[in-house]
């Protein structure tokens, strides 16, 4: 488990981090939420001793700097590009693979595993933004590390790209390991997480796992479809239950769950013609959550 | 040691590891052939300590190439952020900056002794195949040569990476050194007469100077200047060293 405990750091007058604690636990995806500034990269380079600040974080109880070998305990993508451009890929890792007592194998294994193998011999000067960001995904991954700390990962990968991050990591912690990942694409977040983090003007705003987070933001809405229109509507005042036609034969009921409304159905024997629930998004939740704590904010109205 | 052993590895996996030296090296070459072949005049030629002072004047000016590849070792890191990857990869700073210590003295050690070599023997072929005829017996105390030369070279590149890791700036720390060596230091000199002689990159130069390669009667001896030296540079990384564990790990 990674335990972040009242992390602060000022820029002069700045607060760029503000008190924040969370916890991260292994066998699952965490998400790092928050609008632009909210402080996402300055408390994971907190995280990882590179920002000098207040506060501490322990992996299994121990602070990194305890660790013999760093590389092998959590591996990090703060930045695409950070690389030499004319040294090469594979040597890239190699110094990395030396510098942690890393076996030089793993090089070429980290490397096919992000796709790059090909190119491993080329000066990364040239690399795509999707190549650089393979890459930092290859040297976060290298010492098979228990932690990995993600600052947008899926920046610039292609469609290809990202269906395989989302795979891989998500195999990488249910093998036990921990993966803590900040990004701005939340719909490709929320098929990932199991948990979340959510901070503003760098403060903890939650800390929770996601279904918790969006059943608490969204109470539960259910759309169901019936040929038996009258007899469902009936049913539904029945159990003073709030609902909206749709169309012709469609209802969306609001606070309850299928298994609610799949149980009433069968027992007024009512068949559905398909019931699926209208759970609220994780967009929808976090600028709910966020308002108000944007550094920067656009002209356009984001409420909906 | 894994931290040494990667620190060779990023010098040896970079370009400039090669092409920098290899040009200070033909620059080396090409001076000392001149200064001996063209330059030198038949007294020079007749004095048995000529070769012992041809070694002193390319390495004064080739120098700053050693310098200029410390700099780059350091500066690089922060230019492309990997900063982050070399202290994560260790679990305490002092240990990648040591590393950087002993990498920068190794190669500045090796480079001194082959510009040293190389001086030699461009120097010696310039009198032979341009003035076209052998030098009288030379007289070299190589150890007194050695130990300066070292001195000399070694100085410029830790400078140099004490003001990368003061600096971190890839082109405000090759401004620094330029301005420091030159301009800067020439001004004090004026201002601070006598003085003078504590300014860190004057004592390199009192360093390398000795009866054989300077009449003018020096302000301290070698072996004074040198010390003088070593408390410019032990103060200028008591400080750097504060600063490398204390700073945030980005320019």
């Amino acid at each position: 488990m990674i335990r972040a405990e009242h992390l602060a750091k000022r820029y002069g007058d700045t607060v760029a981090v503000d008190d924040l604690s969370f916890q991260i636990e292994t066998g699952k995806v965490t998400g790092f939420l928050g609008p632009n500034g909210a402080g996402k990269s300055t408390t994971m380079r907190l995280m990882l001793g590179l920002d000098r600040g207040v506060g501490a974080t322990t992996y299994d109880g121990k602070a990194l700097r305890d660790y013999r070998r760093p590389p092998q305990v959590v591996g990090m993508l703060l930045e695409a590009g950070a690389f030499h451009p004319t040294r090469t890929a594979r040597n890239h890792l190699r110094v990395l693979a030396t510098a942690g007592a890393i076996p030089a194998a793993r090089v070429d294994e980290a490397l096919d595993a992000v796709g790059l193998l090909h190119v491993s011999d080329r000066r990364p000067g040239k690399f795509s933004m999707g190549m650089s960001q393979r890459l930092g995904i290859a040297a976060a991954i290298l010492g098979e590390p228990k932690y990995l700390i993600l600052d947008e990962p899926a920046n610039g990968l292609d469609p290809e790209g990202i269906f395989w991050l989302r795979q891989f990591l998500k195999g990488y912690a249910a093998r036990g390991n921990a993966v803590f990942i900040s990004s701005h694409l939340l719909a490709e977040l929320a098929q990932l997480v199991d948990d979340v983090v959510v901070i503003g003007r760098g403060k903890l705003i939650a800390s929770t796992s996601m279904r918790e987070l969006i059943a608490s933001r969204s109470p539960g809405r259910v759309f169901a479809r019936t040929a038996h229109e009258r007899q469902f509507e009936d049913l539904l005042a029945q159990h003073a239950l709030v609902y909206e036609r749709v169309g012709d034969d469609g209802f969306t009921i609001a606070g309850v769950t299928t298994d609610d409304i799949s149980r009433l159905a069968f027992e007024g024997r009512i068949p559905l013609l398909e019931l699926t629930s209208r759970a609220g998004s994780l967009e929808g939740v976090f600028l709910e959550l966020t308002e108000g704590a944007e550094e920067y904010r656009s002209g356009i109205n984001t409420k909906g | 040691m894994l931290t040494l052993r990667a620190e060779f590895r990023r010098l040896f996996t970079l370009r400039s590891a090669y092409a920098i030296p290899l040009l200070a090296l033909a620059v080396t070459a090409a001076l000392a052939f001149y200064l001996a072949g063209w330059y030198a005049t038949p007294q020079d030629l007749h004095d048995p300590g000529f070769l012992a002072t041809q070694v002193a004047s390319p390495l004064g000016i080739v120098v700053v190439f050693g310098a200029l590849l410390s700099i780059l070792l350091m500066t690089h890191e922060y230019r492309y952020n990997t900063i982050m990857y070399t202290l994560m990869s260790a679990n305490s700073r002092s240990k990648v900056l040591l590393a950087k210590i002993v990498v920068v003295t190794a190669f500045a050690l090796a480079f001194t002794v082959t510009v040293d070599v190389l001086s030699l023997v461009a120097s010696y072929l310039g009198a032979r195949i341009v003035q076209g005829h052998a030098l009288v017996p030379q007289t070299i105390d190589v150890g007194d040569l050695l130990w300066r030369t070292l001195v000399f070279g070694w100085g410029y590149a830790i400078a140099g990476l004490v003001l990368a890791t003061l600096i971190r700036n890839q082109v405000g720390t090759i401004v620094t050194v330029f301005l420091l060596f030159g301009p800067i230091e020439g001004i004090l000199d004026a201002v601070l007469g006598h003085n003078a002689l504590y300014l860190p990159f004057t004592a390199l130069g009192n360093v390398l100077k000795s009866k054989t390669t300077n009449t003018v009667l020096l302000p301290v001896s070698p072996g004074r200047a040198a010390l003088v030296f070593a408390v410019d540079i032990a103060i200028g990384w008591m400080v750097a060293w504060m600063l490398f564990l204390r700073r945030d790990a980005s320019s």
